[in-house]
């Protein structure tokens, strides 16, 4: 980590002098300006930009702030020294502007609000929403709106204007997406409480600050913000608010008033329980973060957002508990999102493969789950969670595989029961993994290992097949999967009857013609219904997979081939890592640890967090977490 | 680095090619044995006899065909094995063998010629039963086509040798252990006995002469006392299994019929439990009634050799259960109880004493294996060889020492005498 704030302070170093050479160099005219008032500017911008910007930048940012405190001083001093030569480059700028819309009113123009400063200038010259700024001007605000949504074209994107019933009246209008909007929010109490419910004496006066007056004393609204970039005021309309401009305004009010149509929180597809909560995600940010705070309630719940997607601009929500999640975790999650540059995330599964840490490797290393119940189990235990909006799944890291063999089931249920589903779980991995393999390998390699009856059951079963067993294996393996993926695609409806025609129909009639030997369908049989004993889609996913590998070495290799590839499979899970933690951790390496890795001990024993993440609190709970207990030593059952 | 690579691709190939699936055989393209059979041969050196499972259909199938018996005289058993592929179209496999039965005449030269290979073999399992027959093996083999409870004749061999542990009436001889007999200088090898179900009606009525001269005490003691073949019987399969063939290093020497093989098995400490049916404890009653005890070894007999005075001694520990009491005397309880004890004891160590003897003197060879113990009186193994165990078995002077409890008496208490009326 030390190594990446390194690199983050030289990037920024290069960064700074980047835009200070930029400046030099497109404004020859500035060049008696000193360094100090160069890397001052720098800094205004981070500022400016600080909400995009990731923490660490900003952080850093204030290192360097500290650094050069002394000079920053000095440099105040000098900005207003060189107020006016900034305020003539800043009238000429608007000048230009005006001259390429003619109809705008130069009156106005006359008193600009503020001097803006030089990158601002420049930027403003590009046309761009990050370099537009709300004008006071009603009809320029229109025309920007009007470029940047191209509203001949866009007809779900809606401009309505009106008068705010002050005396005197007030032009404005405010713009919305059709659709996103909750339209009774704008109506009963946007539309209605400016033109209609105020008070006919009302003046405004103070004109400066027309904009704060509207949202202080006339808009309610419990989420109201004033902006004056362009490019904010857009991503908030983007998502369902609307922005409000007013005639002599040069700041936009953006009252949010989402509401689309949404699901509601439903049931979990993939990851059912009998015993626990019925709860899903659903796509909506919010009320997936809502049904993880609904479940911890803890003020150290934190919830950062960022945006990704430079089309999509989707948030992105980073979950963790404060005071008990690894800050270099935490640190490291956000770095990854907040590097990624590219135009869509639009569901969690994408994200995943961004930050994954190794692509390639068969096993996810990310945990993708749909269940609020879950996330919070993880939460605290200091792990991150990461939410997409728009995504009905939570993602979990970092993550091992025997947590990706767990099902939330395991912990509800009491402890014999729970650890007789986790034995049954791991025996399901290895029918799933080695039982094709497994098959092929002592019926074409290693006849003397089975007893001679079930040999001859099955040399008679053979006897009228024209193939060789491994042709014969990947034929019903295959016809599974595909019956497997066309139950996925199928629509719903006779989903079902896929099922069973392709289950019962194609493995009896594949028998009876002698293409297939009856105990191959028990053995391709017993190895999906092995694999949908995974609870984890994703490993089930990686298992069904590396089991044609084992078939194919066993087809090769026999038992020789088997172990090699065992060896070998062993070999990559050892090796990877997700997000710093050794995916077969805490078996290999070998870590302190609760019982709770393959099979798991009763709830009160386990009195510390997992090793492996280094939690900032350690402990979980008492020695004796059972008060009521009497005459035994450490709260333990005797 | 791309050549690097082409060349790992190229080892993997080889590796893939060089040893690959040329090994590799379907199940239905093998012909599993499960009997081998080796007689002396007429137009060549042997006579192998192979019995083959045939697969059947899982429903419906056929036990009468469920397998094939081939007979092929060749110079050597892996010939006669290639011979047989030139006329049956599988390949013959010896992963499923479960026995190896070799004729008398075969076994009376020396059977380490045929043992050798067998062992040596990598097809072979060491547990493969041998087992000798007083016939020919091909005509055994060919009587054990029709099977009676089993589909395959390996089910059949398997559950038949299971009985070396239910009854004690045959041994658990395996190649290994005849084998190890073969190379040890503490021990003889041993084998099963084989047999058919003698249907001559010359020995029917020999059997019925027999059985008119003895009275009941001594067909009692007489008990399981039968070779293969003898067992007076109506029905079941045509084979039996019962006794033990001893031999002298290669060579057989002599059998062990039923009776004697439990009390081999006891003296070995490989008897796991029998059901032994002894006369009446009282002089008066033996003529008439029985006792039957369900013998259990406690634990492994202890043997002591005494090399200098040429003495072994031998305590075997059994417990029992009392199956029947036909006298109606309590022997449950008390005195008759530790009477009872006493006589079974004397009995046993009688009936064991005289095995020894047996084999002493009439095979001069120590089958027990006895000669094991007296390892550890020597320093070395050459001195142990040198002393020639073997040679000074027949000299040792023999006594048999037998502790029985009675462990438990049954379901029930005591003997209630039934009420005899006088009609």
């Amino acid at each position: 980590m030390a190594n990446f704030w390194e690199k983050l302070e030289e990037k920024l170093f290069n960064f700074k002098n980047a835009r200070y050479q930029e400046k030099f160099i497109l404004e020859p005219g500035n060049e008696d300006k000193t360094e100090d008032k160069g890397e001052g500017k720098a800094e205004d911008k981070g500022e400016a930009k600080g909400q995009a910007k990731g923490e660490g930048e900003e952080k850093a940012l204030d290192k360097a702030k500290d650094a050069d405190q002394d000079k920053g001083r000095e440099q105040e001093k000098d900005q207003a020294g060189d107020k006016d030569k900034e305020q003539n480059q800043a009238a000429a700028g608007e000048k230009e502007d005006k001259e390429r819309d003619a109809d705008q009113d130069k009156n106005k123009l006359k008193k600009p609000r503020k001097p803006l400063p030089l990158h601002k200038q420049k930027e403003k010259r590009s046309g761009k929403p990050e370099d537009l700024y709300v004008s006071m001007d009603l009809e320029t605000n229109r025309e920007y709106l009007n470029k940047i949504y191209a509203l001949s074209k866009n007809k779900d994107i809606i401009i309505r204007d009106f008068y705010i019933a002050t005396k005197p009246p007030l032009k404005a209008f405010l713009i919305f997406i059709d659709g996103l909007t909750d339209k009774n929010i704008i109506n009963n109490d946007i539309l209605k409480s400016l033109m209609v419910l105020i008070d006919e004496g009302e003046i405004v006066e103070e004109r400066g600050r027309l904009a704060e007056y509207v949202m202080e004393h006339l808009l309610p609204g419990h989420d109201v913000a004033l902006l004056d970039q362009y490019r904010s005021i857009l991503d908030l309309v983007n998502y369902g608010n609307t922005a409000i401009f007013i005639e002599g305004c040069d700041k936009s009010l953006v009252i949010e008033t989402k509401g689309w149509d949404r699901r509601g929180v439903g049931i979990p597809q993939t990851e059912e329980v009998i015993f626990g909560p019925h709860e899903a995600f659903n796509e909506t940010l919010r009320s997936n973060t809502g049904l993880i705070r609904k479940a911890l309630r803890n003020e150290k719940l934190i919830t950062e957002i960022q945006k990704i997607g430079s089309r999509t601009n989707v948030d992105v929500a980073i979950m963790y508990i404060d005071d008990l999640a690894n800050p270099k975790l935490v640190e490291e999650v956000k770095h990854r999102i907040a590097s990624i540059k590219t135009d869509y995330i639009g569901v969690a599964g994408i994200l995943e493969q961004f930050i994954e840490d190794a692509p390639f490797k068969l096993a996810p290393q990310v945990l993708t789950t749909e269940r609020p119940d879950r996330v919070v189990s993880f939460l605290v235990e200091g792990h991150v969670a990461i939410i997409v909006d728009g995504s009905a799944q939570a993602l979990i890291v970092p993550v091992t595989m025997f947590s990706l063999l767990h099902s939330p089931e395991d912990y509800y249920l009491r402890v014999p029961y729970g650890n007789f589903l986790r034995v049954l779980r791991v025996l399901a991995l290895f029918i799933t993994l080695l039982t094709p393999g497994l098959y092929v390998s002592v019926v074409n390699f290693h006849q003397e290992m089975i007893p001679t009856e079930l040999l001859l059951a099955i040399a008679a079963a053979h006897v009228i097949v024209p193939f060789p067993t491994i042709f014969e294996l990947f034929v019903m393996e295959f016809a599974f999967e595909l019956i497997r993926e066309a139950g996925v695609r199928v629509p719903g409806v006779i989903g079902n009857t896929i099922g069973i025609v392709g289950a019962l129909i194609l493995g009896q009639a594949a028998a009876q013609a002698g293409i297939i030997s009856p105990i191959l369908i028990i053995v391709v049989a017993i190895t999906g219904l092995a694999s949908f004993a995974i609870p984890n889609y994703s490993i089930s996913f990686g298992l069904r997979f590396i089991r044609f590998v084992f078939t194919i070495l066993a087809a090769f290799f026999g038992f020789f081939g088997i172990s090699g590839g065992l060896f070998l499979f062993l070999v990559t899970m050892v090796s990877m890592k997700s997000f710093g933690v050794p995916f077969l951790a805490p078996v290999g390496p070998p870590v302190k640890t609760e019982p709770d890795v393959v099979l798991r001990g009763p709830v009160w024993s386990m009195e510390k967090r997992v090793d492996y993440l280094t939690p900032l609190d350690e402990i979980r709970q008492p020695k004796i977490s059972r008060g009521w207990i009497k005459n035994t030593r450490g709260g333990k059952q005797q | 680095m791309k050549q690097k690579i082409v060349f790992l691709m190229l080892l993997a190939a080889a590796l893939v090619f060089l040893t690959a699936c040329w090994s590799s055989h379907e199940t239905d393209e093998l012909g599993y044995i499960i009997l081998l059979g080796i007689d002396k041969g007429e137009r060549n050196i042997v006579n192998v006899t192979f019995q083959l499972a045939i697969p059947q259909p899982i429903e419906g199938g056929d036990a009468e065909k469920a397998s094939e018996v081939i007979s092929v005289e060749a110079p050597s058993l892996f010939a006669a094995l290639e011979l047989a592929d030139s006329f049956i179209s599988k390949h013959l496999t010896f992963i499923h063998n479960k026995a190896i039965i070799v004729s008398e005449e075969i076994a009376r030269e020396g059977l380490d010629r045929y043992i050798n290979p067998l062992v040596r073999s990598r097809e072979v399992r060491r547990t493969n039963f041998l087992m000798v027959t007083q016939g020919k093996a091909s005509e055994l083999i060919q009587a054990n086509k029709t099977l009676v409870f089993e589909r395959y004749p390996s089910r059949q061999i398997d559950i038949f040798m299971a009985a070396s542990r239910t009854t004690g009436l045959l041994p658990h001889a395996d190649i290994h252990r005849f084998y190890e007999g073969l190379n040890s200088p503490g021990s003889q090898p041993i084998a099963a006995l084989i047999g058919m179900e003698k249907k001559s009606p010359e020995k029917e009525k020999e059997d019925e002469l027999k059985q008119q001269e003895q009275n009941s005490k001594e067909k009692v003691e007489q008990g399981l006392a039968y070779l293969p073949g003898e067992i007076p019987r109506k029905g079941g399969n045509e084979i039996e299994i019962i006794g033990l063939a001893a031999f002298r290093e290669d060579k057989l020497i002599g059998y062990l019929n039923g009776k004697e093989t439990r009390f081999y098995q006891l003296l070995t400490g490989n008897f796991v439990r029998g059901s032994v049916t002894f006369p009446d404890p009282d002089p008066k009653e033996a003529g008439s009634n029985i006792i039957v005890a369900e013998i259990i070894q406690g634990r492994k007999p202890e043997v002591t050799i005494d090399l200098r005075q040429q003495k072994m001694k031998i305590r075997l520990f059994l417990e029992g259960e009392i199956l029947s009491i036909q006298s109606g005397e309590n022997y449950e309880q008390g005195r008759l109880r530790r009477q009872l004890e006493d006589y079974v004891s004397r009995t046993i160590s009688r009936e064991a004493t005289r095995l020894i003897r047996k084999t002493q003197e009439e095979f001069r060879a120590d089958i027990f294996g006895f000669g094991e113990n007296t390892r550890t009186d020597f320093l070395t193994w050459q001195d142990w060889i040198e002393y020639d165990w073997l040679s000074k078995y027949p000299q040792f002077e023999v006594s048999v020492e037998t502790e029985f409890h009675v462990r438990r008496t049954g379901m029930m208490m005591r003997t209630a005498p039934s009420e005899q009326k006088e009609g």
